[in-house]
């Protein structure tokens, strides 16, 4: 008797649990993607185990890449130099250029500007069940990092944007290739506007709301953010158009490979300010 | 007090391999699951309530890690650690051979339940990450019967 009873006590707890998380879901529906408090509170508690657990595996592969980097570091030097050079020669044109629109002291306040608005973070972690939807940072809110900042990568390319849940010291960032994701893009060349989203499963992004009567855009052509989304600045690149179908719908079907490379994603930099606010 | 000790030990070693996995290869974090594998080998040794709450702690860590819906992985571990608890206290399923296909049936299940939930219901997209996500079971299966012998015998050997 007591067995039977101890039987349904325990099949009592699961359907509990599994009511409870049932409730979790469905709590979700009206709240869109604002994370609910308790999803922010296991976030919040396990991402600096993660920021640990990564810090503690840098440090150990930098005892052997310190290493090797000793063995290269005068090639290494000697090409810093070089980009170092050319850099400041970029710098100085650039300046040069800009005087022509604006007065030395306005220059000056712009590119203090532009140096605060950039924060660099590293990743730290992946999504734990879909690759392409997101990834987690080591900077957060006391950073100065809130919702819905635009982040690039090493080469100035769209990453994607903060979102919730945002940590003391992590922060998640939702990725151009997650299917939930729409970033307001238009051709380089000729100016065709539409939406890019995610795809979500294979990597890829979808250029979406051309019209199928549209002839403009052709394969090949580079898609850069239009700032329309009032979430992204103006003229960040996002990808490359790979192929256009036109079937019996409205809109024609353009696959977009991104600029974004996962596999090189170790560092990302969030633009904590508009840029495109700042010339 | 000491179950706890084990399932908050079993819970840390799952997320630094599945962060340490994520960091060296994205092929190989996507063909194990080590959350799934703490659930099950908790259910296994532990029982069903132990599974139970092993299943809602690591599912739930899934989901705040990572975009899709908050509750689905904590709903389909909660299920695997209890039915992983609850079969293996019906069916001896301690011989290895018998641990690796129950090890890799109740892994089939939690990932048939995850993606079941992600794709029909809320029509979430799944990355199957050219195919290895079916391949996650088989791992699973191996590493965590594997693992199982292990531990029975470091404790056999513990006892003595």
């Amino acid at each position: 008797m007591s067995q039977i009873q101890s039987e349904r006590r325990k099949q009592l707890v699961l359907a509990g649990l599994l009511f409870f998380q049932l409730v979790l879901i469905s709590l979700q529906v009206p709240r869109g993607e604002e994370s609910s408090y308790f999803e922010k509170g296991i976030f919040f508690i396990f991402s600096p185990v993660q920021r640990g657990i990564h810090a503690l595996f840098e440090k150990m592969g930098s005892v052997w890449t310190r290493y090797v980097d000793l063995r290269s570091v005068e090639k290494q030097n000697r090409d810093m130099k070089d980009e170092l050079f050319r850099l400041r020669q970029e710098n100085i044109q650039l300046r040069n250029g800009l005087e022509k629109f604006t007065d030395k002291q306005a220059i000056a306040r712009i590119l203090s500007d532009l140096r605060q608005s950039y924060l660099f973070a590293a990743v730290i972690g992946a999504d734990a069940s879909n690759l392409y939807k997101s990834v987690i940072i080591d900077k957060g809110s006391r950073d100065g990092l809130t919702n819905s900042m635009a982040v690039v990568d090493k080469y100035g390319n769209l990453v994607g944007r903060t979102i919730n849940p945002v940590s003391l010291g992590e922060a998640t960032v939702q990725l151009l290739t997650d299917d939930n994701s729409g970033i307001s893009v238009y051709s380089k060349d000729h100016r065709v506007v539409g939406v890019l989203a995610g795809d979500g499963k294979s990597g890829t992004c979808w250029f979406k709301y051309v019209q199928a009567t549209n002839t403009d855009l052709a394969v090949g052509e580079e898609l850069i953010t239009s700032a329309f989304d009032r979430i992204f600045p103006a003229g960040i690149k996002v990808g490359r158009v790979v192929s256009i179908v036109t079937d019996n719908s409205l809109f024609k079907k353009i696959a977009v490979r991104p600029e974004l490379d996962l596999a090189d994603l170790n560092f990302v930099a969030v633009l904590t300010q508009r840029l495109d606010t700042l010339f | 007090m000491r179950d706890v000790m084990e399932a908050a030990a079993g819970i840390l070693i799952a997320f630094l391999f599945y962060t340490l996995f994520r960091k060296i290869s994205v092929s190989l974090s996507e063909s194990l699951n080590f959350f799934t594998l703490a659930v099950i080998l908790i259910g296994l040794m532990k029982g069903e309530m132990a599974g139970t709450f092993m299943g809602m702690a690591c599912g739930l860590i899934v989901d705040s890690f990572s975009l899709g819906i908050f509750g689905i992985a904590g709903l389909a571990n909660t299920l695997t650690g209890y039915l992983a608890g609850y079969i293996s206290r019906k069916v001896n399923v301690i011989p290895f051979l018998r641990n690796l296909v129950f090890i890799g049936i109740m892994a089939s299940l939690e990932l048939a339940v995850w993606m079941g939930m992600s794709a029909l219901i809320f029509g979430e997209g799944i990355h199957f990450g050219k195919g290895l996500i079916f391949l996650q079971p088989v791992f699973t299966a191996i590493v965590g019967s594997l693992l199982f012998l292990g531990i029975r015998k470091f404790k056999a050997k513990h006892e003595k």
